[in-house]
């Protein structure tokens, strides 16, 4: 266990002056920007949800996450696993790793549990750009309806709630990113599920005309965040949706660190 | 305790059609500094990988210190064992101290050695750069200090000096020629230059096409230097019959010069005047009779030139710095 604490503490240092770590605030914070102008351009008098008196939880979940789910998310895993990865293929240093008398997990591991990190990280971000944007709009478009005070704990709860269900995209984008040395290809897979997900999660308004897609979309990993959050998915759907990416993500952790460690070193 | 740091036997590694190592046994005794040579494409890269658990085996064994590089004691093994493949493995985004600082981290090794391995390649006043502003040399640099940072007792190091100016070599050659004496390490390093390691090598290993062609101290490698006798005469042709008719090996006979010469291997230096002689009484004119010893160049070439490797004479291959029947 020690080592694996080391090998992580190591990766942290790894992060400094990276992109890695910029990406995991400025990224969330785009995302942030861009629907605070879209809400301070409204039609007047418009509110978030004439049906509640909350206007918060519409903010979160039809706007902010439904954003940072859909297109947001998906290419910021994939960037990020291929940045970390990335940090090993431009100067191979993986044959010096691997010749260390250290156990070879140790190296696989904390790639998964950082770039899991920077996730929450993103989602910690998340949650504050979004109470500052509220702020944003409560001062410049009280119309809008969103009400004081500021509730950070559900939107505290709402930011994380879709974060065990990253975890199989992580692990499929970090193995696909540590195993191919291009980052082309961990990006080109990112985008490429990203807008395989886009698809199945259209399905979700049609249940009874595509039968099918809304299961699809519950165990695609690209599109599990968005559907543990959608408010047309059911609640088996939802369920399914958070085991299939916390249980998957632990199954592809396991099957591509056995992967990576069994392979000569080039 | 063996007095080997390296043992390896029939060690073999293929990739698909290509032997990349082949029936490879290195002996590489404990205290030297062991050169491991060959053109490129040998297989030196390969084998060095397999030394480390990088590449793992077709067949055969390898022992360092003694114990087998198995699974089971990969981590013991290795942890006597410090290496630099190919380029340095660096982090240019991290300064040279933090570079170090992970390795150590990762080993759980004092802090202490960081600056000892700063100081061993003279990088302590740049410690704190990052390491995207060195020079080549600087990063080879660095990498050795990585490559010392856990005190090894066996330094492996493919291709030191690779891209490195000229004074940047001189300076390298200076620090690994002392690790013997003065650290107690073992140095086990590849180049494709016989020239480049013959002032600091006391053993080397030469191999071609992922065999080893010789074994043995400098010193055998020089007693191979069998002087040789250049013959200029007026009928090169006639020549190279009668001396063959005496039994001497007559390698190669230059008709396209215009004072056509024969090159013929010495045994003795009686030969010389017993050769001369022959030939006067086969009638011949001669011009010229000189004995010259190849370069240890020469005789590396000799030994790693495609036709030598494609079929050695009577199946001979030299090994341990004898030639060895197999």
């Amino acid at each position: 266990m020690s080592d694996l604490v080391r090998a992580t503490q190591m990766e942290v240092l790894k992060l400094r002056r990276t992109l890695a770590l910029w990406a995991s605030l400025l990224v969330p914070l785009a995302v942030i920007a861009m629907t605070t102008a879209m809400n301070l351009s409204r039609a007047l008098g418009t509110r978030f949800d004439p049906d509640q008196p909350n206007g918060w939880e519409s903010l979160m979940l039809d706007l902010v996450l439904f954003l940072w789910c859909l297109v947001g998310l998906p290419p910021f895993v994939a960037l990020e696993t291929a940045l970390l990865a990335e940090l090993e293929h431009r100067e191979n240093t993986w044959k010096h790793l691997f010749a260390l008398p250290i156990p070879r997990w140790t190296i696989y591991v904390p790639k998964v549990l950082i770039a899991f990190v920077l996730v929450c990280i993103s989602s910690l971000v998340l949650t504050v750009g979004t109470g500052l944007e509220g702020l944003v709009l409560l001062r410049l478009r009280p119309d809008l309806g969103l009400t004081q005070p500021i509730p950070w704990g559900l939107i505290l709860l709402r930011s994380f709630s879709f974060v065990p269900a990253v975890l199989l995209m992580l692990t499929v984008q970090t193995w696909v990113a540590i195993r191919w040395r291009s980052f082309t290809v961990a990006m080109g897979l990112g985008v490429g599920s990203t807008i395989v997900g886009i698809m199945l999660l259209r399905s979700l308004k049609n249940i009874a005309s595509t039968p099918y897609s809304p299961l699809l979309a519950s165990i695609f990993p690209w599109s599990l965040p968005y559907v543990v959050l959608a408010r047309q998915a059911t609640t088996d759907l939802r369920e399914t949706a958070l085991l299939a990416g916390l249980l998957g993500g632990v199954v592809i952790a396991a099957l591509g660190c056995w992967d990576v460690v069994r392979r000569d070193v080039a | 305790m063996t007095d080997l740091a390296i043992e390896t036997a029939a060690l073999t590694r293929h990739f698909g059609d290509v032997h990349a190592v082949d029936d490879l046994s290195l002996r590489v005794p404990r205290g030297s500094v062991y050169a491991f040579l060959g053109p490129n494409g040998a297989g030196k890269t390969t084998t060095i990988r397999l030394l480390l658990g990088l590449t793992r085996p077709d067949r055969g064994d390898i022992r360092l210190f003694g114990a087998p590089l198995t699974r089971p004691n990969r981590r013991a093994v290795l942890r006597r064992i410090g290496a630099m493949v190919e380029a340095p493995s660096l982090y240019p985004h991290l300064t040279g101290y933090e570079n170090l600082q992970l390795t150590q981290g990762l080993l759980a090794l004092r802090r202490s050695c960081i600056e000892r391995g700063l100081r061993i390649v003279a990088l302590e006043r740049d410690a704190h750069r990052l390491v995207s502003t060195y020079s080549q040399g600087m990063r080879q640099r660095l990498g050795l200090a990585l490559a010392l940072l856990a005190e090894p007792e066996l330094l492996i190091l493919d291709e030191p000096t690779n891209g490195l100016d000229p004074a940047g070599i001189h300076e390298m050659r200076d620090l690994i020629r002392h690790f013997p004496a003065e650290h107690g390490i073992t140095v086990f390093l590849s180049s494709h230059l016989l020239a480049e390691v013959e002032q600091l090598a006391s053993h080397v290993g030469i191999i071609g096409r992922g065999r080893l062609l010789f074994e043995g101290t400098l010193g055998d490698l020089h007693s191979r230097q069998r002087p040789q006798l250049i013959v200029e005469v007026d009928r090169p042709s006639l020549a190279c019959s009668v001396l063959r008719q005496a039994g001497w090996t007559v390698e190669q006979v230059e008709e396209r010069a215009d004072v056509p010469t024969l090159t013929v291997d010495l045994i003795e230096r009686a030969d010389v005047a017993r050769a001369a002689s022959q030939l006067v009484d086969a009638g011949l004119q001669l011009y010229q009779l000189r004995t010259v010893r190849p370069s240890l160049e020469d005789l590396f070439l000799n030994l790693t030139s495609g036709a030598n490797l494609a079929s050695p004479p009577n199946n001979v291959t030299a090994v341990a710095g004898e030639e060895v029947l197999r």
